[in-house]
Protein backbone atom coordinates (compact mmCIF):
# COMPACT_ATOMS: atom_id res chain seq x y z
CA UNK A 1 0.00 0.00 0.00
CA UNK A 2 1.84 3.36 -0.99
CA UNK A 3 0.69 6.73 -0.43
CA UNK A 4 -2.55 8.10 1.90
CA UNK A 5 -5.43 5.52 1.94
CA UNK A 6 -8.35 5.01 3.95
CA UNK A 7 -8.93 2.22 6.38
CA UNK A 8 -11.73 -0.25 5.06
CA UNK A 9 -10.42 -3.65 5.36
CA UNK A 10 -8.09 -3.42 8.60
CA UNK A 11 -7.98 -6.75 9.55
CA UNK A 12 -8.54 -7.66 13.69
CA UNK A 13 -7.22 -10.67 15.49
CA UNK A 14 -7.98 -11.43 18.82
CA UNK A 15 -6.50 -14.69 20.55
CA UNK A 16 -6.37 -16.10 16.96
CA UNK A 17 -9.96 -15.18 16.48
CA UNK A 18 -11.09 -12.75 13.36
CA UNK A 19 -13.22 -10.09 14.54
CA UNK A 20 -12.46 -7.14 11.63
CA UNK A 21 -16.52 -7.72 10.54
CA UNK A 22 -17.49 -6.52 14.01
CA UNK A 23 -15.20 -4.13 14.15
CA UNK A 24 -15.26 -0.60 13.14
CA UNK A 25 -12.34 1.54 15.04
CA UNK A 26 -8.96 0.78 16.47
CA UNK A 27 -7.01 2.95 18.17
CA UNK A 28 -2.67 1.57 18.50
CA UNK A 29 -0.66 3.22 20.96
CA UNK A 30 3.34 2.96 21.05
CA UNK A 31 4.19 5.16 23.42
CA UNK A 32 7.22 5.85 25.78
CA UNK A 33 7.48 7.17 29.07
CA UNK A 34 9.01 10.67 29.44
CA UNK A 35 11.57 11.04 31.79
CA UNK A 36 13.05 14.90 32.66
CA UNK A 37 17.02 14.29 33.07
CA UNK A 38 17.51 18.40 33.30
CA UNK A 39 20.68 18.84 35.76
CA UNK A 40 21.23 22.69 36.93
CA UNK A 41 23.29 24.71 34.84
CA UNK A 42 21.26 23.46 31.37
CA UNK A 43 19.38 25.80 29.59
CA UNK A 44 17.24 23.75 28.06
CA UNK A 45 15.48 21.01 29.73
CA UNK A 46 16.31 17.31 28.77
CA UNK A 47 14.03 14.79 28.05
CA UNK A 48 14.53 10.99 28.23
CA UNK A 49 12.77 8.26 27.39
CA UNK A 50 11.65 5.68 29.95
CA UNK A 51 9.64 2.56 29.46
CA UNK A 52 8.05 1.42 26.55
CA UNK A 53 3.36 1.01 26.89
CA UNK A 54 1.90 -0.12 24.18
CA UNK A 55 -2.07 -0.61 23.84
CA UNK A 56 -5.08 -1.21 21.69
CA UNK A 57 -8.11 -0.02 21.86
CA UNK A 58 -10.96 -1.70 19.27
CA UNK A 59 -14.38 -0.72 19.00
CA UNK A 60 -16.67 -3.50 18.03
CA UNK A 61 -19.96 -4.56 17.31
CA UNK A 62 -21.37 -6.14 20.30
CA UNK A 63 -22.97 -9.59 19.43
CA UNK A 64 -23.69 -12.53 21.78
CA UNK A 65 -23.50 -14.93 19.32
CA UNK A 66 -21.75 -18.03 19.88
CA UNK A 67 -18.06 -16.89 18.42
CA UNK A 68 -18.39 -13.68 17.61
CA UNK A 69 -18.15 -10.45 20.11
CA UNK A 70 -19.34 -11.21 23.62
CA UNK A 71 -18.60 -14.71 23.91
CA UNK A 72 -14.63 -14.10 22.53
CA UNK A 73 -14.07 -10.80 24.22
CA UNK A 74 -15.70 -11.50 27.66
CA UNK A 75 -13.84 -14.49 29.06
CA UNK A 76 -10.38 -12.32 28.52
CA UNK A 77 -11.43 -9.56 31.05
CA UNK A 78 -10.73 -12.26 33.88
CA UNK A 79 -7.84 -14.38 32.33
CA UNK A 80 -4.38 -13.39 33.20
CA UNK A 81 -3.45 -15.19 31.09
CA UNK A 82 -1.91 -12.97 28.03
CA UNK A 83 -2.95 -13.22 24.57
CA UNK A 84 -1.63 -12.32 21.04
CA UNK A 85 -3.73 -9.64 19.08
CA UNK A 86 -3.08 -8.17 15.81
CA UNK A 87 -4.25 -6.03 13.54
CA UNK A 88 -3.28 -4.84 9.95
CA UNK A 89 -4.60 -2.08 7.85
CA UNK A 90 -5.76 -4.39 5.27
CA UNK A 91 -6.76 -8.14 5.39
CA UNK A 92 -3.94 -9.12 2.94
CA UNK A 93 -1.12 -10.90 4.33
CA UNK A 94 1.78 -9.48 6.05
CA UNK A 95 4.33 -7.28 4.07
CA UNK A 96 6.77 -4.61 4.13
CA UNK A 97 3.68 -2.35 2.84
CA UNK A 98 0.81 -4.03 5.04
CA UNK A 99 3.14 -4.65 8.82
CA UNK A 100 0.77 -5.76 11.73
CA UNK A 101 0.75 -4.39 14.60
CA UNK A 102 1.07 -6.66 17.37
CA UNK A 103 0.98 -7.51 20.62
CA UNK A 104 2.58 -10.81 20.84
CA UNK A 105 1.40 -11.02 24.77
CA UNK A 106 -1.39 -8.65 25.52
CA UNK A 107 -3.78 -8.70 28.48
CA UNK A 108 -7.45 -7.07 28.64
CA UNK A 109 -8.11 -4.48 31.08
CA UNK A 110 -10.99 -2.68 30.17
CA UNK A 111 -13.96 -4.47 28.52
CA UNK A 112 -16.89 -1.70 27.79
CA UNK A 113 -19.79 -4.64 27.11
CA UNK A 114 -22.41 -2.27 26.42
CA UNK A 115 -22.08 1.38 25.46
CA UNK A 116 -25.16 2.68 23.86
CA UNK A 117 -28.16 5.05 24.52
CA UNK A 118 -31.66 4.07 23.04
CA UNK A 119 -31.61 3.57 19.15
CA UNK A 120 -27.92 3.23 19.03
CA UNK A 121 -26.65 0.06 18.13
CA UNK A 122 -24.72 -1.38 20.83
CA UNK A 123 -21.14 -0.96 20.91
CA UNK A 124 -18.51 -2.44 22.87
CA UNK A 125 -15.10 -1.11 23.37
CA UNK A 126 -11.69 -3.37 24.46
CA UNK A 127 -8.33 -2.17 25.47
CA UNK A 128 -5.86 -4.65 25.28
CA UNK A 129 -2.25 -3.85 26.46
CA UNK A 130 1.43 -5.32 26.73
CA UNK A 131 2.18 -7.37 29.36
CA UNK A 132 5.69 -8.72 28.62
CA UNK A 133 9.32 -7.25 27.19
CA UNK A 134 8.28 -7.42 23.93
CA UNK A 135 5.86 -4.14 23.50
CA UNK A 136 4.26 -3.29 20.25
CA UNK A 137 5.31 -5.11 17.20
CA UNK A 138 5.46 -4.72 13.34
CA UNK A 139 6.47 -7.75 11.63
CA UNK A 140 5.89 -7.41 7.70
CA UNK A 141 5.87 -11.73 7.64
CA UNK B 1 -10.01 -28.96 33.60
CA UNK B 2 -7.16 -30.87 32.57
CA UNK B 3 -4.17 -29.98 30.16
CA UNK B 4 -1.55 -32.01 28.96
CA UNK B 5 2.36 -31.47 29.56
CA UNK B 6 5.43 -32.89 29.71
CA UNK B 7 8.62 -32.43 32.03
CA UNK B 8 11.18 -30.45 31.19
CA UNK B 9 13.64 -30.06 34.13
CA UNK B 10 15.00 -32.53 36.32
CA UNK B 11 13.07 -31.37 39.09
CA UNK B 12 9.83 -32.07 36.94
CA UNK B 13 10.93 -35.32 35.42
CA UNK B 14 11.20 -36.59 39.00
CA UNK B 15 8.25 -35.53 39.79
CA UNK B 16 5.59 -36.40 36.68
CA UNK B 17 7.90 -38.56 34.97
CA UNK B 18 9.72 -38.67 31.21
CA UNK B 19 6.01 -38.99 29.30
CA UNK B 20 2.82 -36.79 28.97
CA UNK B 21 0.96 -36.37 32.03
CA UNK B 22 -2.23 -35.13 32.41
CA UNK B 23 -2.15 -32.52 35.22
CA UNK B 24 -5.25 -30.26 36.66
CA UNK B 25 -2.28 -27.17 36.82
CA UNK B 26 -4.23 -23.59 38.32
CA UNK B 27 -3.86 -20.81 35.23
CA UNK B 28 -1.18 -19.79 38.28
CA UNK B 29 0.51 -22.59 38.43
CA UNK B 30 0.68 -23.40 34.82
CA UNK B 31 2.48 -20.29 34.38
CA UNK B 32 5.03 -20.84 36.83
CA UNK B 33 5.79 -24.30 35.68
CA UNK B 34 6.41 -23.02 32.26
CA UNK B 35 7.58 -20.08 32.25
CA UNK B 36 9.96 -21.57 34.64
CA UNK B 37 10.85 -24.17 32.40
CA UNK B 38 9.81 -27.30 34.38
CA UNK B 39 7.28 -28.08 31.82
CA UNK B 40 5.73 -27.55 28.29
CA UNK B 41 1.93 -27.77 27.27
CA UNK B 42 1.87 -31.21 25.01
CA UNK B 43 -0.41 -30.14 21.60
CA UNK B 44 -3.88 -31.87 21.64
CA UNK B 45 -6.61 -32.12 18.71
CA UNK B 46 -9.24 -29.86 18.66
CA UNK B 47 -11.70 -29.06 15.99
CA UNK B 48 -12.72 -25.71 14.92
CA UNK B 49 -16.33 -25.05 15.55
CA UNK B 50 -16.63 -20.87 14.51
CA UNK B 51 -15.92 -19.69 10.89
CA UNK B 52 -13.56 -17.44 12.10
CA UNK B 53 -10.61 -18.91 13.88
CA UNK B 54 -6.97 -18.80 11.96
CA UNK B 55 -5.91 -22.00 13.13
CA UNK B 56 -7.91 -23.96 10.60
CA UNK B 57 -11.15 -23.66 8.60
CA UNK B 58 -14.58 -24.57 10.11
CA UNK B 59 -14.87 -28.30 11.20
CA UNK B 60 -11.37 -29.23 10.45
CA UNK B 61 -8.96 -30.32 13.34
CA UNK B 62 -5.48 -29.09 14.14
CA UNK B 63 -3.08 -29.75 16.92
CA UNK B 64 -2.84 -26.66 19.39
CA UNK B 65 -0.88 -26.29 22.60
CA UNK B 66 -3.16 -23.75 24.55
CA UNK B 67 -2.67 -22.45 28.10
CA UNK B 68 -5.52 -23.50 30.13
CA UNK B 69 -7.24 -19.67 30.68
CA UNK B 70 -6.68 -19.24 26.60
CA UNK B 71 -8.15 -23.20 25.78
CA UNK B 72 -10.79 -21.98 27.94
CA UNK B 73 -11.52 -18.99 26.87
CA UNK B 74 -12.03 -20.39 22.72
CA UNK B 75 -14.10 -22.90 24.27
CA UNK B 76 -16.69 -21.20 26.04
CA UNK B 77 -16.36 -18.61 22.79
CA UNK B 78 -17.49 -21.46 20.72
CA UNK B 79 -14.39 -21.93 18.49
CA UNK B 80 -12.89 -25.03 20.06
CA UNK B 81 -14.03 -28.29 21.18
CA UNK B 82 -11.29 -30.84 22.28
CA UNK B 83 -11.81 -33.88 19.87
CA UNK B 84 -10.32 -36.09 22.74
CA UNK B 85 -13.16 -34.95 25.04
CA UNK B 86 -13.26 -37.41 27.58
CA UNK B 87 -10.61 -39.74 26.57
CA UNK B 88 -6.54 -39.55 27.98
CA UNK B 89 -5.47 -37.54 25.30
CA UNK B 90 -2.93 -39.93 24.77
CA UNK B 91 -1.40 -39.37 28.04
CA UNK B 92 1.55 -42.31 29.36
CA UNK B 93 -0.07 -41.36 33.05
CA UNK B 94 -2.52 -39.32 34.46
CA UNK B 95 -1.52 -37.07 37.69
CA UNK B 96 -3.99 -34.76 39.50
CA UNK B 97 -2.96 -31.90 41.05
CA UNK B 98 -4.70 -29.85 43.26
CA UNK B 99 -4.07 -26.12 43.13
CA UNK B 100 -4.85 -23.80 45.89
CA UNK B 101 -6.64 -21.62 44.31
CA UNK B 102 -3.53 -19.81 42.00
CA UNK B 103 -1.95 -18.37 45.12
CA UNK B 104 0.88 -20.71 44.52
CA UNK B 105 1.37 -23.52 46.38
CA UNK B 106 0.51 -26.98 45.45
CA UNK B 107 -1.17 -30.00 47.27
CA UNK B 108 0.59 -33.06 47.10
CA UNK B 109 -0.55 -34.66 43.57
CA UNK B 110 -2.50 -37.75 43.29
CA UNK B 111 -1.27 -40.13 40.64
CA UNK B 112 -3.64 -42.40 38.92
CA UNK B 113 -1.65 -45.06 36.70
CA UNK B 114 -3.94 -45.59 33.60
CA UNK B 115 -4.54 -49.36 33.30
CA UNK B 116 -3.27 -50.64 29.93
Amino acid sequence: MAGPFTLTDALIIINGVTLSDHANQVTITDSREEKDGTAFGATSKSSLKGLGEASMDIVLFQDYSAGKTHATISPLISSNTTVAVEVRATSAARSATNPAHLLATALMFDYKALDASVGDVPMTTCTFKNSGNSGMTYPTS
Amino acid sequence: MTNTYRALSVIAKSEYGDGVVELDLSPYDEHSEVSGGHLEIVPRKYRVLSDNYTAAPQGETFDGAYPVENEAALISGGHLERVDAGSDGGATSVKEVSADGGQGGKAAPKQQKKED
